[in-house]
């Protein structure tokens, strides 16, 4: 076990690509971080450079406070499973356990105690004589987190493990690395592109984007408060809509927001009413969770027609695409997405009125900051009266 | 009634059996004729009739064994396709892997030159390269006819080729389990890599054991020659015995067909996924 520090990493590819720019990270001893982006945004060349697979182009990389830039895999001392698993196709189960081992020159006892004593972890016992291509996807998984925990690793690095699994096996695999991950304790870092293995798992996510840093906080407050508008869009399934509108300061502590060609009358908190009242007359993005959208009013909902293009049934909830005149969203060019609970009738093509708390909705400046966390750790909340 | 498919079907058939002929007849006409008396080799040859030898015999292939030192051009030449199948797995395995896996300067140039070499025949050469090893001093030996074919440019493409296809993730986790480079081409690639090893093998055999030109060239003693000079012996050997040729040229494919049949399942296999044509 052991600590991990990334110090101000940047990574040049010959072909002049900039995957990685100016990324600080630390990871304290037994934690489990989550490095999750979209393809291409770096996040696989972090784990490679920690893993000493590449070489960084500035920066430092610390394990347990000691340099490692210069040093090999090994001497490092990180496992890592990769995403495709890497299990070396001519070994059985059991030598691809005892392989990491017998690199080490371990003795031959202790190489047995060992393999038995992570096979008995990981289910494999009764697999140890067959091959992987004798396995099962899920198998082969826990095949080579064996192979990466056997030689108790400082560092744990996982690439996208998951990615090759159905569905349910990937939500059992999911709580079982969890599960390794508490009771052996090791220092892990895990990437994926899923955030909902993102969210489920890490004790706090580093959310990436373009090789470069977007927020790093607990799931929660990732969800809840967002620096951007790409985390805000990136996390949360389907995540916020983010739609262009306008501010006017009506000078009494209320303003007004213009969102899709319909003024809406805030009457924001004191502190949140001066974050937003230097955006006056300027461009500014509202965001909305789908979770966000109600069918009933309440105290401090804001009030919003849309029009309904089309209800996907999901069982308990139902996913509704609305749209607002002169309105597209900033990101994805897509409808509007609300996210209701149970089935949600649509009546005919009327206009639908959908009701938004106002402490759920964000705001972002061009630059896609949140604005109501500039200057601030957590944010002020919206709440306040409808007039 | 017979339609005209079934008739072009069948002309299309008899042609292919017509062509299979062409190439299947000389090589019944080598065994079984190894088998006749020598006076009937000749005057039987061209009456499919008589193919079949009226009865086996065995004198043909004694008498190889009375007129020239068989089991020595048979030694000599295992030794030296030996020597080159083993040596050009190891060498052009390693160049194809430097090519494929690591980084040097001037690796896409080298590389570059590899291929362009690939289209350059021994007789372009052979003059320049009998020179050089008679400054050497190496002519007549076996190692003027091993050591100019263990790097082989063919050979390294095909390797080049596969190595590209391997996953890389199998050498990094070599990498991360503690591997270096060397355990990492002998215990991780090597022994997934047996197709192409297994036809780089069966290719260069085929090609060394059936070498004529240059062991033509630089050896003139019996104790270093290989079997093709051996059977060129019997022409200028009077009194010329084709029944004995037969039975020397049957005795020369035998051990390279038992090698090929043996190893076809691998062959056929890294052919179908290098795309290389055999």
């Amino acid at each position: 076990m052991a600590s991990v520090e990334l110090r101000s990493i940047s990574k040049h590819f010959e072909n002049g690509t900039q995957a990685v720019k100016d990324f600080a990270l630390t990871i304290e001893d037994g934690e489990l971080v989550v490095l999750v982006g979209p393809s291409g945004c770096g996040k696989s060349t972090l784990l490679r450079l920690l893993a000493g697979l590449e070489n960084t182009s500035k920066g430092e990389i610390l394990i347990d406070g000691k340099n490692v830039n210069q040093a090999t895999p090994q001497q490092r001392n990180v496992a890592m499973v990769f995403q495709n698993y890497a299990l070396y196709p001519h070994m059985t189960v059991r030598a691809n356990l005892e392989f990491p081992l017998r690199m080490s020159h371990t003795p031959k006892k202790q190489i047995n105690s060992r393999v038995g004593e992570i096979a008995d972890i990981l289910q494999l016992s009764a697999l140890m004589d067959r091959r992987p291509g004798q396995l099962s996807g899920g198998q082969r998984q826990r095949v080579a987190m064996g192979r990466a925990l056997v030689r108790d690793p400082s560092v744990f690095l996982l690439d996208e493990p998951l990615s090759n699994l159905d569905a349910s096996l990937r939500a059992q695999i999911r709580a079982e690395i969890s599960r390794i991950q508490k009771r052996l304790k090791t220092t892990t870092l895990y990437v994926t592109h899923d955030q909902v293995e993102a969210m489920t798992l890490g004790d706090r996510v580093v959310v990436l984007d373009h090789g470069e840093l977007q927020q790093i906080a607990t799931p929660q407050e990732l969800y809840e408060h967002p620096q951007n508008s790409f985390v805000a869009n990136f996390i949360g399934s389907p995540g916020m809509n983010i739609l262009p509108s306008g501010l006017i300061d009506r000078g009494d502590g209320r303003l007004d927001l213009s969102l899709g060609g319909q003024q809406i009358h805030l009457v924001p908190e004191r502190q949140v009413y001066e974050k937003l009242v230097p955006y006056s007359g300027q461009a500014v993005y509202t965001g909305i969770r789908p979770e966000a959208f109600a069918t009933r009013s309440k105290e401090s909902s804001i009030e919003l027609k849309t029009n309904v293009a089309a209800v996907e049934f999901l069982g308990h909830e139902t996913l509704a695409c609305l749209f607002l005149p002169g309105t597209a969203s900033m990101h994805t060019d897509q409808p509007l997405v609300a996210r209701l609970p149970g089935q949600f009738q649509q009546r005919g093509d009327d206009v639908s009125v959908f009701y938004i708390e106002q402490e759920a909705l964000y705001f972002f400046n061009k630059a896609g900051r949140n604005i109501l966390m500039e200057g601030s750790g957590n944010p002020p909340s919206l709440a306040g009266a409808v007039s | 009634m017979i339609g005209t498919h079934t008739v072009i079907k069948l002309f299309v058939y008899l042609l292919l059996m017509g062509f299979a002929g062409m190439f299947l007849i000389p090589v019944a006409m080598m065994l079984f004729g190894s088998f006749k008396p020598d006076d009937q080799v000749l005057a039987q040859a061209g009456r499919l009739g008589h193919l079949l030898p009226a009865e086996f015999s065995w004198y043909n292939y004694r008498d190889v064994f009375a007129r020239v030192p068989f089991a020595r051009y048979l030694f000599n030449s295992a030794f030296i396709s030996l020597c080159i199948v083993a040596g050009g797995l190891l060498v052009n395995s390693l160049a194809a892997y430097a090519f494929a896996r690591l980084r040097w300067p001037g690796r896409d140039w080298m590389l570059m030159v590899v291929v362009a070499l690939m289209i350059i025949p021994l007789e372009a050469i052979a003059v320049p390269l009998f020179y050089e090893v008679t400054l050497l001093g190496w002519r007549d030996t076996y190692w003027v006819q091993i050591i100019p074919f263990i790097a082989n440019a063919f050979s390294i493409y095909l390797f080049y080729t596969f190595f590209l296809g391997l996953p890389r993730e199998l050498e990094e986790a070599a990498r991360i389990d503690g591997a270096g480079p060397w355990r990492i081409f002998f215990r991780i690639v090597m022994p997934n890599a047996k197709p192409v090893f297994a036809t780089v093998a069966i290719l260069n055999l085929l090609t060394q054991w059936g070498a004529f030109l240059w062991p033509l060239m630089v050896t003139h003693s019996e104790a270093v020659r290989p079997l093709p000079l051996g059977i060129a012996t019997f022409y200028s050997l009077p009194p010329l015995q084709w029944g004995d040729i037969f039975a020397f040229g049957v005795m020369m494919v035998t051990p390279v067909l038992l090698i090929f049949v043996l190893f076809q399942h691998w062959f056929v296999q890294s052919v179908a996924t290098t795309g290389v044509k055999g």
